[in-house]
């Protein structure tokens, strides 16, 4: 079943920067989705509509079957960092979304208590985001939002301030968290080994302004030695799309007026 | 940081002692003419008496009353308009003009006016204190609330947040620290119109008491209202700075100046890490 459905999705800012070009794209029910392009490709453009915070310029997005028209608990954010509420505990921050849906003052406290036990922050609920790490807060951004039961999780790029290690403890706990539960996720990344790790599909993004240039299945999990030929394979590809892009960085294709064609 | 507690309440009573001192000083030994600067002791001796008479109550109570009055009526009408206005920016451009416009009017320059429309008495004293603060207010509310980051929201209303209860439960906690500075700015601003607005239109007030006391050619008295006033922006000041340190005790260990304040603070920087 069709969790979310976009169609012929643009977006061009009122300056005049165009960010998002007919993208096509559909993310079935408990899939985990890696959407992959260069910095500057729309991709948070895209989170944001998806999430129904922005309007396209054209296009549409279905959230199963119905279009969307505005922001929900059903489609939960995660960004890059600094999205914690600074004046709430780790606790208090878990508890917000609950505390939106009405819930008890006792049920919300073993609820946000048993997410932050399953992240391993049972000893920090009372700490402040300032007092966490960067990858602590980003822990607590996880379990605030796992702890609402989105119907779709959307990430923008969640790991890529925190460091390589965390990172990678990280992402394995996405993937444990995610699998156990059917999740389904729509991630932006830059990282081809983290969406590579983490993906039952990945669509790769062209620069500015993104289209959907390549749709690839994966067979998760992959072995060692897979990922790296995927990974050398994913960021050739990648490396393609280098000599389109204009003298000032701009992308040299206009969207406009252009068939979507595919490789 | 812990072993400085103590510390800081001992240290803001240092220069005040010192300058003290030098006030008592000059006058009695002749350096300055204790006519026009009469020594400390003796506007101390004044303001005891004027306190015991219970004159200076009267002053007090008159001048306390207007600049509630009226600095409640201003933050009552920024602060609600101040978030709306910060919310969108269509009806913050309509505003934009007649709040730029209006606030470099000094109070004083109300004075005229308010008198015109109220007379003499409370009237136009409160009407002084509220247009001479309220849109010192209503600016700063509004940039208060434009600072906002706007991920903090965003992450609200994604994870269920009505608009209403994401303006309330995000946008006031996250803008707080801003409006509290600002309240207590604009809690002195209130005490400075209302003693312009004393010295020209009422007869009762600590302002009308410093005036009248000119007229007599009194300075000891001019002296002891002035200390009085300054007292008590001193201890509203704490007052509210305690009331501060209570609602933003979540920012304890955020903020440069504790690191960078004393040697000691950076001992406290290396073992956090």
């Amino acid at each position: 079943m069709k969790c979310l459905e976009v169609q012929g999705l643009s977006k061009v800012y009122p300056n005049g920067t165009e960010a998002l070009c007919r993208v096509d794209l559909v993310v079935r029910e408990g899939e985990f989705v890696a959407v992959l392009g260069p910095s500057g490709c729309g991709k948070t453009t895209l989170l944001l509509i998806l999430a129904g915070l922005e309007r396209p310029t054209a296009g549409r997005v279905w959230f199963r079957g119905r279009p969307v028209a505005g922001w929900g608990r059903e489609r939960t954010l995660i960004f890059q960092e600094q999205a914690l509420f600074p004046w709430l505990t780790a606790q208090g921050n878990v508890e917000f979304g609950l505390r939106m849906l009405g819930m008890s003052r006792e049920e919300r406290r073993g609820r946000a208590l048993g997410m932050l036990r399953k992240l391993g922050l049972e000893d920090f609920a009372g700490a402040y985001p300032h007092q966490l790490s960067g990858g602590m807060q980003q822990r607590v951004a996880l379990a605030r939002a796992l702890a609402v039961e989105p119907a779709l999780l959307l990430m923008d790029e969640p790991f890529a301030a925190v460091d390589a290690l965390t990172r990678q403890e990280l992402q394995e706990e996405l993937r444990r968290l995610t699998r156990d539960s059917g999740q389904t996720v729509l991630l932006v990344t830059h990282s081809v080994r983290e969406a590579l790790f983490l993906a039952d599909r990945l669509l790769l993004l062209t620069p500015r302004p993104g289209r959907v240039y390549l749709e690839v299945p994966l067979p998760q999990p992959l072995s060692r030695t897979e990922m790296a030929l995927w990974e050398e394979k994913v960021l050739s590809l990648l490396a393609g799309f280098a000599p389109s892009r204009g003298k000032d960085g701009q992308n040299a294709r206009p969207c406009r007026g252009q068939a979507n064609a595919r490789p | 940081m812990s072993g400085e507690k103590g510390r800081p309440a001992f240290r803001q009573f240092l220069l005040p002692a010192g300058l003290l001192l030098l006030w008592e000083a000059f006058p009695r030994l002749g350096w300055v003419d204790p006519v026009l600067l009469p020594p400390f002791s003796q506007v101390a001796g004044r303001l005891g008496s004027l306190a015991f008479s219970g004159t200076l109550w009267l002053h007090l109570g008159a001048s306390l009353g207007r600049v509630f009055l009226g600095y409640v009526l201003a933050v009552g009408l920024a602060l609600p308009l101040g978030f709306f206005l910060g919310l969108s920016e269509r009806a913050e451009l309509l505003f934009r003009p007649l709040v730029q416009a209006l606030r470099p009017l000094a109070p004083p320059a109300w004075i005229p006016l308010a008198i015109l429309w109220f007379g003499i008495g409370n009237a136009p004293a409160v009407f002084i204190i509220f247009v001479g603060t309220v849109s010192t207010l209503l600016a700063g509310t509004i940039s208060a609330v434009r600072g906002v980051d706007r991920r903090l929201l965003q992450a609200a209303l994604t994870l269920g947040a009505s608009r209403h209860r994401a303006v309330l439960m995000v946008v006031l906690p996250a803008a707080l620290p801003e409006l509290l500075t600002l309240l207590r700015l604009g809690m002195g601003l209130a005490w400075m119109c209302v003693m312009a607005a004393e010295m020209a239109a009422v007869s009762r007030g600590l302002g009308f008491l410093i005036l009248e006391a000119r007229n007599t050619f009194s300075t000891d008295t001019v002296l002891a209202g002035m200390v009085v006033i300054g007292l008590l922006g001193w201890g509203l000041d704490g007052a509210w700075r305690l009331l501060e340190g209570r609602l933003l005790r979540w920012q304890v260990g955020r903020r440069a100046y504790e690191m960078l304040g004393s040697a000691g603070a950076f001992q406290g920087l290396s073992q956090r890490d």
